[in-house]
């Protein structure tokens, strides 16, 4: 993909020198410009500096942008929606490092799909790996499967208050009265030395690519209102799912789980479920999106896609699989705004 | 009194939908009757439970309607183009005088809504919620075909009668109270006359996108105010809403109350029930109908303020 080529050639840039190679350089951003401007919706992010720089840099993503560093890349696109209210949130080293259990340092990964109006998912955005390292501080040091869930579920469940209790953002202006029909999901990854866990809120979903010629490896299970374990939960809280342009709580929205959509609650709940999975030698990479990208990308053709990405062999291969995953679902005519990140679970020697 | 549900299949023939019906697979499943949803505790509607299999599919529902009519009049079943004429609206209205339809005296409980006859007839009325003044509550009175349902919602608001009207009143400005507006454009009209009409286009998530809605009563003396769905991208065909306002007796410490009153008449749509339309519905007009009371206090709030300059 030139996008992401370009992208990543430029990330390689040595320290600028004067003479041939700064002329060099120049040419290359005028064919960057070049480039931007035919494809409309892109920007690009810094390229990633120094790995040191990477460890401590935050970064967001914003429609049309793409995010390229050595060990993750991130794509968000409007597409065909009128607006854009889809969220990404990466963040390197967010929490205080794990213990022996989990190990090593702790990288931050979400993407929030919001529904409404974009300010909910944009608190999650800012505020989700705050609220988590905040609540990973205050649990036992055990690091166990449960630990984490339950930090996940406080972290979820304080994410949703604020997100009813707070009103718009500058930009949308909602007033905090009036934002009850708004809500996001919420589809978020830690990866550390040895585990990955995932908390999911919704119907965007997290995937695990192993090589090898093993099969994609779901981390998360949609929150479709017609699953049968939530029509059944639905149900049993008094609530109604019905099929009005697909199954819809109360007719109304289109998942079971959010973040917000405090005007659904009971129905509509915010509890995060928790998977807690140890890396394997034969990863490759995991898959964060909305499902902008899911409705029109089997998990096995995400998979292919990053795989093909990875035997290309370029440093920043993450930032091509994730931008090329974007460009898959416009053109297969996904109606959603789409949001991808991609993460290299490569060891560390490879 | 109740009808005995009929197996009799109803057949609803919406004029020109708006999108094609989409061709689902047909499946069977019993419906779980559950008890009215417990965040309504202002639902007056009756209820029936309805053990019978239902077919999603694109034919509507058969044997899906039940039917609790406390008066029965028949009325001529009219046509799609009639339906839409404002001035039988107005006839069909006068025809339930308050000679053949006594309200205050006659009823006794609260359930006052009547649904689609399975056996096709239609029914006389649905009226609103009583207490409802008499020379209003006839605005509440739709003429409900085969094929449709209606239904009336209550809301009190602990509030001078005016504060509510000055917001349920304008037809150009709904997302001043109501959710799930995106934007508001007039068409035609300038939004105080009847005939003016407003495209509505509507927030992400929801199963629709915009909205065509002509004004069709605006009456600041007795404040009613009622529209009709013209179009839109949405499956809601041939609604029509009204809404009133009016003074609750005063409560015991003296504060003013206000009692808002919105009722409604729709189509159901192909592939789904009665109940499930109503559900839809009300979900929509209660979350709109609670917006309107938080408004209207935090207005009050605001105005209370002394030297208050961030007011609206």
């Amino acid at each position: 993909m030139s996008m992401a080529q370009v992208c990543c050639d430029s990330a390689v840039t040595a320290a600028p020198v004067a003479g041939p190679e700064a002329e060099a350089r120049a040419r290359a951003r005028a064919e960057r410009r070049r480039r931007a401007a035919e494809a409309g919706r892109w920007k690009h992010a810094a390229a990633a500096g120094t790995a040191a720089a990477d460890a401590t840099r935050k970064r967001s993503l914003e429609a049309g942008e793409l995010l390229v560093a050595r060990k993750h890349g991130a794509a968000s696109v409007a597409g065909r929606r009128r607006e854009m209210e889809d969220a990404v949130s990466v963040r390197e080293s967010f929490a205080a490092e794990g213990d022996a259990d989990g190990g090593g340092r702790r990288d931050f990964y979400g993407v929030f799909d919001g529904h409404g109006c974009s300010h909910v998912a944009e608190a999650c955005r800012d505020r989700m790996h705050d609220l988590l390292a905040e609540e990973l501080a205050a649990a036992d040091g055990s690091g166990s499967a449960a630990t984490w869930t339950a930090a996940m579920e406080r972290s979820f469940a304080r994410m949703d208050a604020e997100a009813m209790s707070a009103g718009g953002s500058a930009a949308c202006r909602c007033d905090p009265h009036k934002c009850d029909h708004v809500g996001s999901t919420a589809v978020v990854a830690v990866v550390e030395e040895r585990r990955v866990v995932v908390a999911n809120c919704g119907d965007s979903r997290a995937l695990l690519c192993r090589g090898g010629g093993a099969p994609p490896l779901p981390l998360s299970s949609d929150h479709k209102p017609d699953r049968p374990d939530e029509l059944e939960r639905i149900e049993a809280a008094g609530g109604r799912v019905i099929f009005w342009e697909g199954a819809r709580v109360l007719g109304v929205l289109a998942m079971s789980r959010a973040i917000g959509d405090g005007y659904l609650k009971p129905y509509v709940s915010s509890v995060p479920e928790v998977t807690v999975t140890d890396r394997a030698d034969a990863d490759e990479c995991l898959i964060l999106a909305s499902d902008g990208l899911w409705d029109v990308v089997s998990n096995e053709a995400a998979c292919e896609v990053a795989r093909a990405c990875l035997r290309r062999g370029r440093a920043r291969w993450c930032a091509e699989a994730a931008a090329l995953l974007t460009k898959l679902a416009l053109a297969r005519r996904s109606s959603d705004n789409v949001s991808v990140v991609v993460v290299d679970l490569r060891r560390r020697d490879h | 009194m109740s009808i005995p549900t009929s197996h009799i299949p109803i057949h609803i023939h919406p004029p020109t939908p708006t999108r094609p019906p989409t061709v689902f697979l047909v499946f069977t499943f019993l419906t779980q009757f559950t008890h009215p949803l417990t965040i309504s505790p202002i639902d007056h509607c009756c209820h029936i439970p309805n053990p019978l299999p239902v077919v999603f599919g694109v034919f509507p529902a058969a044997a899906a309607a039940v039917a609790v009519v406390h008066h029965t009049v028949p009325l001529a079943v009219i046509s799609m183009r009639e339906r839409n004429s404002s001035i039988d609206q107005e006839h069909q209205r006068g025809s339930s005088s308050r000679s053949t339809m006594p309200f205050a005296a006659s009823r006794t409980s609260q359930q006052q809504h009547s649904r689609v006859a399975t056996n096709g007839r239609a029914v006389a009325v649905c009226a609103g919620h009583a207490g409802v003044p008499d020379e209003v509550a006839r605005h509440h009175e739709h003429a409900v075909a085969a094929g449709q349902c209606c239904a009336a919602m209550v809301q009190s608001i602990a509030a001078p009668v005016d504060a509510v009207w000055s917001l349920v009143r304008r037809f150009d400005q709904p997302q001043r109270y109501k959710r799930f507006i995106r934007s508001c454009h007039l068409v035609d009209g300038d939004g105080a006359e009847v005939g003016s009409v407003r495209e509505l286009l509507l927030v992400s998530g929801l199963p629709a996108e915009s909205s065509r809605e002509r004004l069709e009563i605006r009456d600041d003396e007795r404040r009613v105010i009622s529209f009709r769905v013209l179009g839109g991208d949405h499956r809601l065909a041939n609604y029509r809403s009204v809404t009133t306002v009016h003074e609750a007796a005063p409560s015991q410490d003296g504060r003013p109350l206000t009692m808002v009153v919105e009722s409604y008449v729709v189509d159901v749509p192909p592939g789904n029930t009665v109940e499930e339309t109503r559900i839809f519905v009300d979900t929509i007009v209660r979350c709109n109908l609670q917006s309107l009371e938080g408004t209207v206090i935090r207005q009050l709030e605001i105005a209370a303020m002394p030297h208050d300059d961030n007011q609206n």
